[in-house]
């Protein structure tokens, strides 16, 4: 029986008290889509919520998790899947096949990890993306956007923001890695948005190119080793599970900056669209989110 | 018989066993203050007892229990004896320990009083290195209840400290509010909103009629207001309008600002003498008491027997606080009782919820002017 100075702070006794699985996301709209993808229901017994101090991301939410699980193991975070690199783990992401992950250790204790780079890539990936493309039309148009068509478009940006991608998990493991062997900081963080920019590949990886030897903390050869070791590992992967294009494809935009990827169709289709609410509403009717739930009470005993 | 003036009450803690879903031993709940973020310091001092008090915990885990018990054993000296332990069949062991001051024929004393029910022994004693370190006292006063059919005495294992107290409350068991009670009766008193409090609509019959539990208690039990006519507000108000004595002015003052405030233009007027009946002014004209909201009756109910019967040495028990209130009105009754605990030096206030916006509310480590905060969460585990 605590008094409220013993489970911590107020939020913590709000937790501890509501008697739920509490799962921290990394912010409201987090929260907000997780709800709508398990259903409203779900609120009797689980709660999906953001972190109300230290703004958004993986940090606030990892400190929460460790603040509160001491005492309430009924804790969870649940983070990106891209947030596995600042474990120095990015390898169980990119060879994940579940739609949920853990990690082991210690200090990754309760949480919990999405099966793609992050939120989004639910969408793009559940949330029948051609339809909706197709769809999203004026009058005139409708019947004119191919599958082929559509498809011949997202290949090309989903390869473009699955390199950033790597890119970013080999400077968030470079950096873990310096952190564990003592050093203060192995490598600033390179965001994959960065390749929003409407310059090419190679004009955008020589700026990345030129910070990284500013900065001095770890040579452009040894990120790029890291990039090209992940870049194997997933393509040993196509080749051992024999997977076809369109598979291969699918893996992609899994790993791929999914909100970059998604900014990027809106902007050439549909500037103006709505289109995460109806993306969500067709991962709901995918039936994507009962498995996610499913896997979700799995793992929190929910 | 001693002459005992109290000066300062401060509940500690509460043990019970046996009683309710406690079956696993003693169990204590403390009411010390957890105010300010945690310290690590362990020589740095502690906040002290609290002054507002939030126990939490699912359904069906004690939190009604741990009020009426407390109720309870204050019951055991007023007259008639009330709560809990007055049932034939009642099991249950309980103790509330309070740090008080008093002066006792002239001699100011700092005391931990034990007053307990259940078995001759305390549950819990305290032994001399407890009672200056942990309840910062002198002496422990010690008072064991029992009852003899609707007579209370005092266990053989109470001590002259307890006895003292003991003859006190029950020598001024009955006596009339004065001007007003909170300024003017010193004696410690318990004032019980239970969860199943009801507002009912008063019968018609309307007279000039002694409210129920008038006189001095050492526990008060408000659990309806209406329909019998002596447990209205309606009759409280007007026998205070009645006995022409000051007093319904004091009350109405304290009621209107903390119900309605300034900016809402409303006010209760004094009750019609021709019609025994009180009116709201509001600025589209005044109707009657019953015509208030049933949030703004349920306010009323407890600001106006808050105000009417706690002394100068009152712990406030209030089981559901959010119980008929919307959340703006119940925001509106906490802001209030936040700035009456912060007025009152001796007045405590311990609550229960299950409004976990009232937990964020209330923020218990928030440091507030006034006010020392602590909280509990009933749980099943044993820690």
């Amino acid at each position: 029986m605590p008094r409220f100075s013993d489970i911590g702070d107020t939020t913590a006794v709000d937790h501890r008290y509501a008697d739920k699985v509490i799962i921290y996301v990394e912010d409201d709209n987090d929260a907000r889509d997780y709800f709508f993808i398990t259903g409203e229901e779900v609120r009797e017994y689980l709660e999906f919520t953001a972190p109300e101090r230290g703004g958004s991301g993986a940090g606030p939410v990892i400190e929460r998790v460790r603040t509160e699980r001491e005492k309430n193991p009924r804790v969870f975070g649940l983070l990106d899947g891209e947030a596995a690199a600042l474990f120095g783990a990015v390898d169980a992401l990119l060879q994940c096949t579940d739609i949920l992950f853990r990690l082991d250790g210690h200090d990754r204790d309760g949480l919990i990890f999405l099966g793609q780079h992050e939120r989004e890539n639910l969408l793009l990936l559940y949330g029948d993306l051609y339809d909706l493309i197709k769809r999203d039309v004026m009058p005139g148009d409708i019947g004119r956007r191919s599958t082929v068509e559509i498809h011949s478009f997202i290949a090309p940006v989903t390869r473009r923001f699955y390199r950033a991608a790597l890119l970013k998990y080999a400077s968030l493991t470079l950096n873990h890695a310096a952190k564990k062997s003592g050093a203060n900081a192995g490598c600033s963080t390179i965001d994959s948005r960065r390749f929003n920019n409407p310059n090419g590949m190679a004009a955008i990886l020589e700026q990345i190119k030129e910070r990284v030897i500013e900065e001095g903390f770890v040579t452009w050869e040894e990120l790029m080793e890291e990039v090209s070791r992940t870049c194997t590992l997933v393509r040993t992967r196509f080749r051992t599970e024999n997977l076809n294009a369109e598979a291969r494809h699918g893996e992609r935009l899994r790993l791929a900056d999914g909100r970059s990827v998604l900014n990027r169709l809106r902007s050439n289709y549909s500037p103006t669209g709505r289109w995460e609410a109806q993306l969500l509403d067709g991962v709901v009717k995918s039936g994507f989110g009962e498995s996610f739930l499913y896997r979700l009470r799995e793992l929190t005993a929910a | 018989m001693s002459e005992l003036s109290i000066s300062d009450w401060r509940m500690l803690q509460v043990s019970l066993e046996d009683i309710g879903p406690f079956r696993q031993g003693v169990e204590t709940i403390s009411f010390q203050g957890q105010t300010g973020p945690p310290v690590s310091d362990p020589e740095a001092d502690p906040p002290g007892p609290s002054n507002l008090y939030m126990l939490i915990a699912p359904n069906a885990r004690g939190k009604t229990t741990v009020l009426e018990a407390i109720f309870g054993v204050w019951g055991l000296l007023a007259r008639p004896v009330r709560g809990h332990f007055t049932h034939p069949a009642a099991g249950g062991k309980v103790q509330v320990d309070v740090r008080a001051t008093w002066t006792i024929d002239g001699a100011v004393q700092t005391v931990l009083l034990s007053i307990w029910t259940g078995s001759n022994e305390p549950l819990v004693f305290w032994s001399d290195d407890a009672l200056e370190a942990d309840a910062q006292a002198g002496h422990w006063a010690r008072l064991g209840v029992g009852l003899n059919g609707e007579e209370p005495y005092a266990l053989d294992e109470s001590n002259d400290l307890g006895r003292i107290l003991f003859d006190a409350i029950r020598g001024a068991l009955g006596e009339a509010p004065t001007d007003p009670p909170s300024r003017a009766q010193h004696l410690p008193t318990i004032v019980y909103f239970p969860a199943d409090r009801m507002l009912v609509a008063s019968e018609s019959r309307r007279i000039v009629e002694e409210p129920s539990q008038w006189g001095y208690q050492p526990a008060y039990r408000f659990d309806q207001d209406g329909p019998e006519w002596n447990t209205t507000i309606d009759n409280l108000l007007v026998w205070l309008e009645w006995l022409q004595d000051g007093r319904l002015k004091a009350l109405l003052d304290q009621v209107n600002e903390h119900l309605f405030g300034p900016e809402s233009g409303k006010v209760i007027l004094p009750p019609r003498r021709s019609e025994l009946l009180t009116y709201v002014s509001t600025p589209s004209g005044a109707h009657p008491l019953g015509a208030l909201s049933h949030g703004e009756r349920a306010l009323l109910q407890m600001f106006a027997r808050i105000f009417s019967h706690m002394t100068l040495n009152t712990v406030l028990l209030i089981d559901e606080i959010e119980l008929h209130l919307h959340t703006r009105w119940m925001n509106r009754m906490y802001r209030s009782f936040k700035g009456i605990l912060a007025a009152t030096p001796a007045l405590s206030l311990v609550f229960t919820t299950h409004d976990r916006e009232l937990i964020k509310l209330f923020d218990y480590q928030r440091p507030e002017k006034g006010l020392t905060k602590g909280g509990f969460l009933i749980t099943d585990e044993l820690e």
